[in-house]
């Protein structure tokens, strides 16, 4: 199924029921991200979300105020301050970042610098995992399923990310 | 901490020692697990400061650590003054320390805006020296620390406008042509284009003293540092100081009398003056330096006057005043005044002594 906004496949579909009617939306990877959904780097993942709203416009699970696990920082803290609280932030108000740090940093979105010695095998991995994704997207969309099969069954090799590689 | 009145890393500065004071490369680092210190408690500050001291002096036996709560006012202001500490460090509270290399050319903030603030320090136009150095110093604090590292942001840092390689390149300048003639909106207008921040003489937020003024990158994300520092020292330091040597001879020929008129009046006030603020102070001796930049002054370098402003910083003048005469020639005048030390009036008499003896063989055509 495709993304409601463009052609790229869709990754999350989101239902919302109001007033006991149900209304789904289908969002590719990109266009989920700027709605504030954080997709994990990894396997190609469908998330299915429900929201459930109430008459008065409420909804009864709460709207998610991102708050960083890390530290307790939320989102609106960090726009008041400017300074974050703790290294977990830069993944908690990842996309919301991203677009703070594009602007300040013109229009960079990624570090080129140094890597600590400790984290140079995650890099290269990280590297291969981004491309196999993207591939992967590219084969689904093709309807090339053998080969898509295949990167997928290379991906599962990779293992999850961020996890540092042991000396 | 160096002893030694000035810090002997003002030495001589070289080749562009008419344009170019210092330059200092600095390296923000947070240490894995711990909150950014803002958000943290004092509790985890002082675990910090602990853990920092015990594994820094492990990595650099040769640089001693200060916690800033015990030091005295007049030793913070000495750090200040030096470029060791920022103002806001200083201000700053909550469990804190500051390591120093032997020869004050390297420092590391703990608990400044970030965890660890590493930075070199080098007289003169030495970019590719003192961003090694800093480099140097960052690895060997590497070794024993995880710093908080992210694959797609790199080095993190309490302020995004740092994130990625955490470096901040700067070159303390000084461009009293381009003032006089007007030019620094422009040189300001093209430095925000090539995303360059230029601040005063204590860096961000303070006020330009002399027409000294620090020049710094302001990206730190998407570009790897040794291409930074290669842009600093190759194309915009160069331009810079060819854009200031330009306007000085533009200045010389079209308003050489005016030029020289300004010069031998400071030198003269300089010489002669019972009282001096510190703001006429570095004044003068900036006027001094240009003199020295077009050949007008004779028996004095730029890295003497470089010592001097320091010098006569209020806390390197208390020091002075209570360590003793820093010229025995003129021992018994520095006495009396220590005696009166307390007024501020004497504070000014001890700054115009110390400048007449220092330049007491200087001379102008």
């Amino acid at each position: 199924m495709n993304c409601d906004l463009c052609d790229n496949i869709a990754l999350v579909h989101e239902t919302v029921i109001k007033n006991g009617v149900n209304r789904t939306v289908h969002l590719c990877a990109a266009h989920a991200a700027e709605r504030g959904y954080e997709l994990p780097l990894g396997l190609p993942q469908v998330q299915i979300i429900t929201k459930v709203e109430t008459t008065a416009g409420r909804s009864d699970a709460a709207k998610p105020t991102r708050v960083c696990t890390g530290c307790g920082l939320s989102l609106s803290e960090y726009r008041k301050s400017g300074v974050l609280g703790c290294e977990h932030c830069y993944d908690a108000f990842g996309s919301f970042l991203a677009k703070v740090i594009e602007r300040a940093q013109a229009g960079a979105t990624k570090h080129s610098g140094r890597v600590p010695d400790d984290h140079r095998g995650a890099a290269a991995r990280t590297a291969r995992r981004e491309s196999l994704l993207t591939a992967l997207q590219a084969a689904v969309k093709s309807e090339q399923y053998e080969e898509a099969a295949r990167l997928r069954d290379e991906l599962h090799t990779l293992g999850p990310s961020s996890t540092p590689e042991s000396p | 901490m160096s002893s030694d009145p000035v810090g002997p890393w003002l030495g001589d500065p070289g080749p562009d020692g008419d344009v170019v004071v210092s330059v200092r490369v600095r390296l923000a680092r947070n240490l894995a697990g711990f909150p950014f210190v803002w958000r943290a408690t004092d509790t985890q500050r002082s675990e910090i400061v602990r853990t920092v001291t015990q594994r820094g002096s492990l990595a650099c036996p040769e640089m001693s650590w200060h916690t800033l709560g015990e030091c005295p006012p007049s030793k913070l202001g000495i750090l200040v003054e030096r470029h060791l500490v920022s103002q806001q460090f200083i201000a700053a509270d909550g469990p804190r320390c500051v390591g120093i290399a032997p020869d004050d050319s390297c420092s590391v903030m703990v608990n400044e805006e970030d965890h660890l603030r590493i930075q070199a320090l080098r007289p003169g136009n030495r970019v590719a020296d003192t961003f090694t150095a800093a480099l140097e110093l960052e690895s060997s604090l590497a070794s024993r620390f995880d710093f908080a590292y992210h694959e797609r942001w790199g080095f993190l840092t309490a302020c995004p406008t740092n994130v990625g390689c955490g470096i901040r390149i700067s070159a303390m300048m000084h461009l009293p042509a381009l003032r006089m003639y007007k030019e620094l909106d422009r040189v300001k207008r093209a430095a925000k284009d090539l995303n360059l921040a230029i601040r005063g003489f204590y860096g961000e937020g303070s006020e330009t003293v002399a027409d000294f003024y620090q020049v710094s990158n302001q990206i730190t994300l998407g570009v790897a540092e040794a291409d930074l520092m290669g842009t600093f020292s190759e194309r915009i330091v160069p331009r810079l100081v060819e854009y200031e040597r330009e306007t000085r001879a533009v200045l010389l020929e079209n308003r050489r009398m005016q030029v020289e008129d300004l010069v031998v009046r400071a030198l003269a006030i300089l010489q002669c003056a019972r009282l001096l603020t510190l703001e006429d102070a570095m004044k003068f001796l900036g006027r001094l330096r240009f003199g020295i930049s077009i050949g007008l002054v004779q028996n004095a370098t730029f890295g003497q006057i470089n010592r001097l402003m320091l010098a006569i910083q209020p806390a390197h003048l208390a020091a002075s005043a209570a360590a003793g005469s820093t010229s025995e020639t003129n021992a018994a005048e520095v006495r009396d005044i220590r005696a009166e030390i307390a007024s501020a009036e004497s504070d000014l008499a001890l700054r115009a002594a110390t400048v007449r003896m220092a330049i007491a063989n200087v001379t102008a055509n």
